[in-house]
């Protein structure tokens, strides 16, 4: 509290400093010109540091002090007018004025108390107020810090947001990338794929008709042969010298023959026949040569994988 | 003659995308019975005395008379090698020949080196080549070419020959008191006969025991008593004919393993079949029906006799165990059926058979029990198979003369071996070499 007095009191007396200078200037000045003097009020000559006085509180004092010497100058007419009747009424009346005193200084008092009460409060007010605007202004600091902060803090928000929006839309490219990446990495996997499959069901569909026609090829060798059968069949027999050699036995004999159906190997098969009957079909054979056979050479290279049996039975 | 038979032939097994084919199979089951074409080249000579018999001739009468084999003519023959190193298999390939037989006839001192190789033309391989030291007379070169024929016929067919074998028949000639009654023996083509016995009283029945030296007959004795079974050792010079059984017997027939006959006797008013011990001359009873049993003939396993019986109003073969007990008749066709002989793998039987009023040669198989005619209506009689059973031999009548001939088993082929002027009958037929 001191120290705000020590505060405010130094502005004050500058004022009053400055007051001085003007007066003293306006009375150099006022020598030279017609001037209104203004009346200054006497008395200040209270020691100023005690009491802390705004413009408000002068002017009210100087207005009380005016009324005061007004009331005293009527006082002391009174006074004066009812000198007879105030000896008269002396005792009662300075009785009465002691008591008014007494009253007026209670009144004075108690206004002064007021008054003290007043300015205190004024005071309380003003330091209320202060105090309100100190935190006013505080709050508003707070305020203002936390505005800051918080609009730090949102622009942090916002560059956090962006930077992650920024983030997420690189990532989120970078995964698009990514995704492109693998689609399309997968389209042409497909792709590759579909072209791997289609070469191969083309190669198969190559094959499995190169097959069939193959197979074609060796069923018409085969029936081409077989249709020689019966003329392969009266030849072997038109050979067959001896066809008792072989009564009541089986033998089984392989035959190679060439394209043009010359027998160039004849094989036993199993353990059949006695000798005689072997050799007799075997010259059955080897006589019969050449035997009808298809002479297509295309037709031959399905024969030639197997030879011909022929089963000597003689029942 | 050729039949075509094609069995499990092609099995085509036709997929949308698989064709299983399999090998060619065919069947053959028929084919000729001309015989092997076989070549047999004149043998060459060397020396200045040819023989007196042509050796290539009678081999390859020979072998087309077995009826297994077809003699080529010499004529087709592109050349006439003598020697191994003239062979060339092709020449005979193109005229189907199966066989090639060379040979050559060198004069030794007293006689001829017989040489010969037998080929197999498709194999281009010799199958037998053999050399023989033979005097100079016409019989002994007859042999050696019975004797080649011999190893010719077993090379190619597996079955031993019997060309160099014998055979033994009776013959008749005259009338009347004047009846000369011989039994021959002759080689197997009925060539250089020898008589045996000349005798004017029915010699009958010779019977080849299986030791093929001696020969059991009828006749009679000089005493007219009977008839009378005798036992003759063909290769004895010295040794006398022996009596075996003198009462009314006839058709002797040698057990497999020689030692004892099967003979008819007539007992009591009755034929049967008797068994008899050689060496003991015991007699055993095998058959006792009341009808008449005759020509008894043994199963080559010795466990049967077959004979004829006409128990059953006409003559028919029946069948016994050689152990006795009943008799089974085997022939139910024809209206007779006589003198059976079995071959000699005892599967068939060979048989007089009378079809209409013709007396035929039949034969019988034994599993089948159906018969077989084998040859063209004639009066024949006394069918035998010969010892490897591939032919057959048989007397008949042609134009009043007697002949002998023999059947390929098949009757493809009938050759004459003998004709005589007057009678030939019951020709038997040796098993065994000369």
């Amino acid at each position: 509290m001191n120290r705000a007095v020590r505060k405010f009191s130094r502005p004050v007396r500058a004022v009053i400093l400055a007051v001085l200078v003007h007066v003293a200037f306006g009375l150099l000045l006022g020598l030279s010109l017609s001037f209104k003097p203004q009346v200054i009020k006497p008395g200040i000559a209270k020691p100023v540091k005690a009491i802390v006085i705004d413009r408000s509180t002068l002017a009210q004092e100087e207005t009380s002090k005016k009324e005061d010497e007004k009331k005293r100058k009527a006082d002391a007419e009174k006074k004066r007018k009812k000198e007879a009747k105030k000896k008269r009424k002396a005792e009662a009346e300075k009785k009465r004025k002691k008591e008014a005193e007494k009253k007026r200084k209670k009144e004075a008092e108690k206004k002064r108390k007021a008054e003290a009460e007043k300015k205190r409060k004024k005071e309380a007010e003003k330091k209320r107020k202060a105090e309100a605007e100190k935190k006013r202004k505080k709050e508003a600091e707070k305020k203002r810090k936390a505005e800051a902060e918080k609009k730090r803090k949102k622009e942090a928000e916002k560059k956090r947001k962006a930077e992650a929006e920024k983030k997420r839309k690189k990532e989120a490219e970078k995964k698009r990338k990514a995704e492109a990446e693998k689609k399309r990495k997968k389209e042409a996997e497909k792709k590759r794929k579909a072209e791997a499959e289609k070469k191969r069901k083309a190669e198969v569909e190559k094959k499995r008709k190169a097959k069939e026609a193959r197979d074609q090829e060796k069923q018409d060798a085969y029936s081409a042969l077989n249709s020689l059968v019966g003329a392969i069949t009266g030849k072997i027999e038109e050979n067959w010298s001896d066809d008792r050699a072989c009564s009541g036995q089986e033998v089984i004999i392989s035959v190679k023959v060439n394209i043009s159906g010359e027998v160039t190997g004849v094989k036993l098969i199993g353990e059949g026949g006695d000798a005689a009957c072997r050799r007799s079909a075997e010259n059955a054979v080897y006589k019969a040569s050449p035997l009808p056979f298809p002479d297509n050479p295309r037709f031959f290279k399905w024969l030639d994988q197997e030879d011909i049996q022929f089963k000597f039975n003689k029942k | 003659m050729t039949k075509m038979f094609i069995a499990g032939v092609l099995a085509l097994v036709v997929g949308p995308l698989c064709v299983s084919v399999q090998a060619l199979t065919i069947e053959i089951t028929e084919g000729q019975e001309t015989g092997m074409p076989i070549a047999v080249v004149p043998f060459q000579f060397q020396g200045q005395q040819r023989p007196s018999e042509d050796i290539r001739q009678i081999v390859s009468a020979n072998l087309y008379r077995s009826g297994r084999f077809l003699s080529l003519a010499p004529d087709n023959f592109l050349r006439h090698p003598t020697s191994h190193d003239q062979v060339r298999f092709r020449d005979w390939r193109l005229i189907k020949a199966e066989a090639l037989v060379i040979g050559r006839v060198k004069q030794v001192n007293d006689g001829y080196e017989v040489s010969f190789r037998l080929y197999d033309v498709y194999k281009q391989k010799q199958l037998a080549g053999y050399i023989f030291t033979v005097g100079s007379g016409s019989r002994e070169i007859r042999q050696i070419a019975h004797r080649i024929s011999d190893y010719i016929y077993e090379a190619l067919t597996g079955v031993p020959g019997v060309f160099d074998t014998q055979i033994a028949y009776v013959t008749t000639e005259g009338s009347g008191n004047n009846k000369l009654y011989q039994l021959k023996v002759a080689q197997s083509d009925g060539h250089h006969d020898q008589t045996v016995l000349e005798t004017s009283y029915p010699v009958l029945s010779p019977a080849w025991a299986p030791d093929g030296k001696h020969l059991a007959y009828v006749s009679f004795g000089d005493d007219k008593r009977g008839a009378t079974i005798w036992l003759q050792n063909l290769y004895c010079q010295n040794c006398k004919r022996e009596k075996l059984l003198e009462e009314r017997v006839s058709s002797p027939a040698w057990s497999p393993d020689g030692r004892r006959l099967a003979v008819t006797l007539y007992r009591n008013g009755n034929s049967d079949i008797y068994i008899i011990e050689i060496s003991t001359r015991r007699l055993r009873r095998l058959t006792k029906h009341p009808g008449i049993d005759t020509e008894a003939s043994w199963s080559p396993n010795g466990r049967h006799l077959v004979f004829t019986s006409n128990r059953s109003g006409r003559p028919q073969i029946y069948r016994i165990s050689a152990a006795g007990g009943r008799a089974e008749r085997l022939t139910k066709v024809g209206r007779e059926n006589l003198n059976a002989s079995y071959s000699p793998d005892g599967k068939q039987l060979v048989m007089v058979t009378k079809q209409g009023n013709k007396y035929q040669i039949g034969v019988f198989y034994v599993d089948s029990r159906e018969l077989e005619i084998l040859t063209d209506p004639s009066a024949v009689e006394s069918p035998t198979f010969s010892p490897n059973g591939a032919m057959i031999m048989f007397a008949t009548q042609k134009g009043g003369k007697g002949v002998l001939v023999a059947v390929s088993a098949d009757g493809e082929r009938q050759n004459i071996l003998r004709v005589h002027q007057g009678e030939v009958r019951e020709p038997a037929w040796s098993s065994r070499k000369q």
